[in-house]
């Protein structure tokens, strides 16, 4: 996927201007923090089991390429095979190899974020393999052609009335005049479609939420079950996997589900936690031929010992785009890119580039609510401003915020001004506020004005009612 | 793709910041299988204790549970299940040892298929390796007695599992499943099930039925 981050202030503008996807919105940021606090309340290990799988990744991070061995020769023991990807193209042209080595038509999908992060769709569309998303939510957008915008809700953007009309619109063998206003309706619909693609593809590409070392088991997390039919129906399985998905064994993968779900969706445990370890063997019924795990690198590596590191401890369960007020307020297809919310904000300029992304880390007030719910303990604030200081060496902000900057600065070194200078404002604010005791307008501040009022100053400064007062608090 | 391999490991060796690290670490960690924190729901609860939670909490994930007294419920429980869902009394049946026994032919109108599972299948009955009382959590390990896909195709998956396999926590069905693999490498595919499938991707709509099973039905029998 094309990252778009840089034109992130006019994305969201655009979305903040959009009153159906504000509708959509408001909707959204009641749902998944709710679900998610009453399933902790339900767990007195909650923050124990944190801090378990905080370690559990630290290790694994600090050994990671003996995990990786280790998970690899698991992997050929059990007759898969394992494909080393230093970066998104090497992963299309080996994901393509092997469609083309099975004289695939077809490939069905489960949803996978690196899927969207190498642009594996496109590149297989465009070499005459039909790429087919199988969760309900990304078969919506793929449908729409649009990029997801939540990594684990991707068509949270839409109403049912744009499903139902893109419903209308693409399956295109049903009544084009048929009623279409009830969701089960729909999903009854979208199973049908999608049984015939699951049975008749060729191959299937899944993600995976962890990699087990001891046993070379992908661990794969879904709802819906369409990742099992996805792995379960072709003859050639794809895994999908960046590097830092390793976990030491089934007992860590326990520590990590126990937060996962309830961080995500607040469910105890997500519907289906399948590990898949091999082809097919003998005697059995159904499973793949071939079982083939790709390890993508594609700039992870980069950012072990660095002070962003530990974002690679990151689960993708959500739970930091569900709370943040950012995101609620301008969804996920402002950010431009495959991760949106703070994970994304501290991830993309990573994996993109901080000249193409620098907008990312600005789009946070650092209320610091997503490093409360992160279950993995990821200090999400303390690399957002880790990104701004390298905005600031690199030149990159606007020239306003510059100029800005430099004259802050420039007062903060001079106290005896600045006192002069913020009593001449909070005077002038004053009078500006007249009897109402309120601005509606400032230059400079269309946008924060726009939907809010400011109090005007009254009284002297804070460093006028301290000098005259001091004598009463000390 | 060895370039790669070489490239990418090579890398790692010179970024890592080895403090606590080694190899032999590595090493002892997969083979210690040292466990978490498990919660005391998990671990401190007597054998019937554990039952009635696994029961609750499959039930509270949308399950359907059924406590049998023996085996041969088994044939009857189904096709009353069958019924109230109004689905043909048609079912395939794993070849796992455990339904050996049963006598099908008690109910006259049901018909019993083995083998691979097909399209058209409209119900499944597969036999579960282990169930977790922490969160009713069944957990399937395929072999050719019990494919995978009987989980997944059928619009309904019907489970047995014998109330001695039910452990406290995940951690306690690694052992049993680790025992009961021995030597083996892991089965090909082990699927922890939570009720049964659902989506909300249309407007956070809760709907079950997803792509896998709309009925997840558990027969849980007493005294194997």
């Amino acid at each position: 996927m094309k990252s778009s981050a840089r034109h992130f202030p006019a994305n969201a503008r655009e979305a903040l201007a959009d009153e159906r996807l504000q509708g959509v919105l408001d909707k959204f940021s009641d749902g998944f923090p709710v679900k998610r606090a009453n399933a902790i309340a339900r767990l007195d290990e909650f923050d124990e089991l944190r801090d378990a799988a905080r370690d559990i990744k630290d290790h694994v991070l600090a050994n990671l390429d003996t995990y990786l061995k280790r998970f690899e020769s698991r992997v050929h023991e059990s007759g898969g095979h394992v494909h080393w990807c230093r970066d998104d193209q090497e992963a299309r042209t080996t994901i393509l190899s092997i469609c083309r080595a099975a004289n695939a038509r077809t490939v069905t999908k489960s949803k996978s974020m690196i899927g969207e992060e190498i642009a594996i769709n496109d590149y297989l569309a465009d070499h005459d393999i039909e790429p087919v998303e199988t969760d309900l939510g990304e078969y919506i957008i793929q449908l729409r052609q649009e990029p997801p915008s939540h990594i684990i809700a991707p068509a949270i953007h839409l109403s049912k009335e744009q499903v139902a009309e893109t419903f209308v619109e693409k399956h295109t063998g049903r009544d084009p005049d048929r009623t279409l206003t009830d969701p089960r309706v729909m999903l009854d619909e979208a199973r049908a479609e999608l049984r015939q693609k699951f049975l008749n593809a060729d191959v299937g590409l899944t993600g995976a939420n962890m990699l087990v070392a001891e046993t070379g088991s992908i661990a794969i997390v879904t709802n819906e079950g369409n990742a099992d039919l996805t792995m379960g129906l072709p003859r050639v399985h794809i895994a999908l996997a960046s590097i830092e998905k390793i976990v030491p064994t089934l007992e860590d993968a326990s520590t990590i589900l126990r937060v996962l779900a309830r961080s995500a969706t607040g469910q105890e445990m997500s519907v289906y936690t399948t590990f898949a370890t091999g082809p097919k063997r003998t005697d059995d019924l159904d499973g793949p031929e071939e079982f083939h795990v790709l390890l993508l690198d594609n700039g992870r590596s980069d950012l072990l010992g660095t002070e962003f590191q530990d974002i690679l401890r990151c689960i993708r369960c959500g739970s930091c785009i569900n709370h943040c007020p950012v995101y609620s307020t301008v969804g996920g297809h402002a950010y431009g890119w495959v991760y949106p919310g703070p994970m994304g904000s501290v991830l993309t300029p990573a994996l993109v580039g901080i000249e193409d992304a620098h907008h990312l880390p600005n789009a946070s007030t650092l209320c610091g609510k997503c490093e409360t719910v992160c279950p993995m303990h990821i200090p999400l604030p303390r690399m957002l401003r880790s990104w701004r200081v390298r905005q600031v060496e690199k030149n990159l902000q606007s020239a306003s915020s510059r100029y800005g900057l430099g004259l802050w600065s420039y007062l903060a070194r001079h106290p005896r001004l600045y006192r002069v200078l913020s009593n001449c404002v909070a005077r002038a604010l004053n009078i500006m506020g007249g009897h109402r005791g309120k601005l509606s307008r400032l230059p400079l501040a269309g946008g924060w004005m726009s939907k809010r009022d400011l109090p005007a100053p009254q009284g002297g400064t804070f460093m006028a009612q301290w000098k005259n007062s001091r004598s009463r608090y000390l | 793709m060895t370039d790669a391999r070489t490239h990418i490991l090579a890398k790692l060796e010179r970024v890592i910041d080895r403090k606590d690290a080694g190899s032999a670490d590595a090493d002892s960690r997969i083979s210690l299988h040292i466990a978490g924190p498990i919660p005391r729901r998990g671990t401190d609860e007597t054998k019937p204790e554990q039952t009635e939670r696994f029961v609750r909490e499959a039930m509270l994930a949308g399950a359907d549970v059924h406590e049998l007294i023996s085996i041969e419920q088994v044939p009857v429980t189904v096709v009353a299940y069958l019924r109230a869902k109004n689905l043909p009394l048609n079912v395939r049946v794993s070849a796992d040892g455990i339904f050996e026994n049963v006598r099908w032919n008690q109910e006259p109108g049901l018909e019993i298929e083995n083998g691979g599972v097909e399209a058209t299948d409209t119900a499944s009955l597969s036999a579960a390796a282990s169930g977790v009382a922490e969160t009713g959590t069944l957990v399937m390990a395929s072999s050719p007695e019990n494919p995978a896909m009987y989980g997944f195709v059928p619009l309904l998956h019907m489970v047995l599992l014998p109330e001695s396999c039910i452990h406290g926590s995940y951690e306690d069905a690694w052992i049993a499943l680790r025992q009961r693999q021995g030597n083996l490498a892991m089965p090909r595919m082990v699927n922890m099930i939570t009720g049964p499938s659902r989506t909300a991707d249309i407007e956070q709509t809760l709907l079950m039925g997803a792509h896998g099973p709309q009925n997840l039905m558990i027969m849980i029998v007493g005294g194997t």
